[in-house]
């Protein structure tokens, strides 16, 4: 039977578009997998010469795709739902999230007692943004990078002149990012989370003290190292850090799409048909009130 | 245009397929659905939600005993059915549809879609997660 090689790459790019990388995939010529990566691609950072934006910055423009599903954060194999990944912590000794023992606790069904946020259709949160579901596209302008990603229209902009932080009591979806350029790496500090997102399906969570700080940089000109660093004293035993990759989306005539994520949302009636509940954040499921 | 076998193609999409599912994961599978009753649904369609952030199939199904059933089916999301080579327009109403998936946890005749075979042999990973 014969067919055009249209369907292959009909097909082929939208696997491209949807795939998480499996384990053996390399970009900028490192392995994939967290600590591999770091350990290859920061080296590689500091001897590559970025292309430039006309004000002189690192060129992050484009569209990027994840290397990494936002499923679950820490190692998991292969399930109903979820393909087999590594654990994207690097600096764990069991590389899994430092949790205090009553989070722990909590972790352990807390997918059984509440719908995941990203399901209601609220912003991803930080870092989850970095890894959550569609497609990515970075615009820079001077003074400011913006992450636009296509699940739920959600993005960020970030002032890389950066001025303090907005008030304490303000919380927000996507917190509050204050960037600064530190040579060719892009340094974002976000606070005023409101700690009612998840970094992943899998309930992996934080409390609205979440403290982050993401480095991007480039290792060549397709391929980003993103880092995070996450604190959060009412949580963890520790500070810790995640790391994940993107790679560009080099797709001729690619563009992100509408996607009006409240159209026919029904993952919330579907989570409370099984007895599931909105996620409070974890200062309700403590007590306290928020 | 160059012109490449198709049994080729499929091949390595099918091969492709098994490392790139699941897609775009809005929400969480297992919460849902049971991943202890796939299910096989046969039927034709009696409407199709191309919205977000999942599309719907619903498709009448008899069951052994002659009762019609009308099943809804979740599958991605618009802009990954598209990116995947399926439009609307693929889903005319009464077309007869093979769905494998999985049911839903709450027992009704809900389930979540893994794949759709149309009646000219098209088969698409409906990527429902």
């Amino acid at each position: 039977m014969k067919t055009t090689a249209a369907v292959l790459i009909l097909v082929a790019s939208a696997v491209r578009a949807s795939a998480q990388a499996p384990a053996t995939a390399t970009a900028a010529g490192c392995p994939v997998e967290p600590v591999k990566f770091h350990a290859c691609a920061v080296p590689r950072t500091k001897a590559f010469n970025p292309p430039r934006t006309a004000d002189g910055r690192p060129d992050m423009q484009g569209y990027w795709d994840r290397a990494f599903t936002s499923q679950d954060i820490e190692e998991h194999t292969a399930g109903f739902g979820t393909q087999a990944g590594p654990s994207l912590v690097i600096d764990t000794p069991d590389r899994k999230i430092p949790y205090q023992p009553w989070a722990l606790d909590l972790k352990k069904d807390i997918v059984e007692r509440f719908i995941s946020p990203l399901a209601s259709c609220f912003p991803p949160g930080v870092p989850r943004h970095v890894i959550a579901p569609a497609s990515h596209q970075i615009i820079q302008a001077p003074g400011y990078v913006v992450h636009l990603l296509e699940y739920s229209h959600a993005y960020r902009i970030i002032p890389t002149t950066a001025g303090p932080h907005v008030a304490g009591p303000v919380k927000l979806w996507q917190g509050d990012s204050r960037g600064h350029w530190e040579g060719n790496t892009l340094v974002v500090d976000v606070t005023n989370s409101n700690g009612l997102t998840w970094f992943d399906n899998a309930g992996n969570f934080f409390s609205d003290a979440l403290h982050v700080v993401e480095r991007f940089t480039l290792v060549d000109a397709d391929t980003i190292h993103y880092e995070a660093r996450i604190e959060d004293p009412r949580v963890y035993t520790r500070p810790w850090t995640m790391v994940s990759v993107f790679t560009r989306n080099k797709e001729p005539g690619f563009e992100l799409l509408e996607q009006a994520c409240h159209e026919g949302n029904r993952a919330v009636e579907g989570g409370q048909s099984v007895g599931l509940t909105p996620y409070p954040g974890v200062t309700n499921i403590r007590g306290g009130g928020r | 245009m160059e012109v490449v076998d198709e049994e080729a193609i499929w091949s390595r999409c099918r091969h492709t397929l098994l490392w790139a599912l699941p897609v775009v994961a809005h929400h969480s599978f297992s919460a849902e659905f049971d991943a202890t009753k796939p299910i096989t649904l046969k039927g034709k369609l009696t409407k199709m939600d191309w919205v977000n952030p999942h599309g719907w199939l619903y498709i009448d199904v008899t069951e052994p005993e002659g009762k019609v059933v009308n099943w809804a089916i979740e599958a991605g999301s618009p802009n990954a059915l598209l990116r995947r080579g399926l439009r609307q327009t693929d889903f005319p109403i009464g077309s007869e549809l093979i769905i494998d998936g999985y049911r839903s946890k709450n027992g009704s005749s809900t389930a979540n879609g893994t794949s759709v075979k149309f009646a000219d042999g098209r088969n698409f990973f409906l990527g429902a997660s």
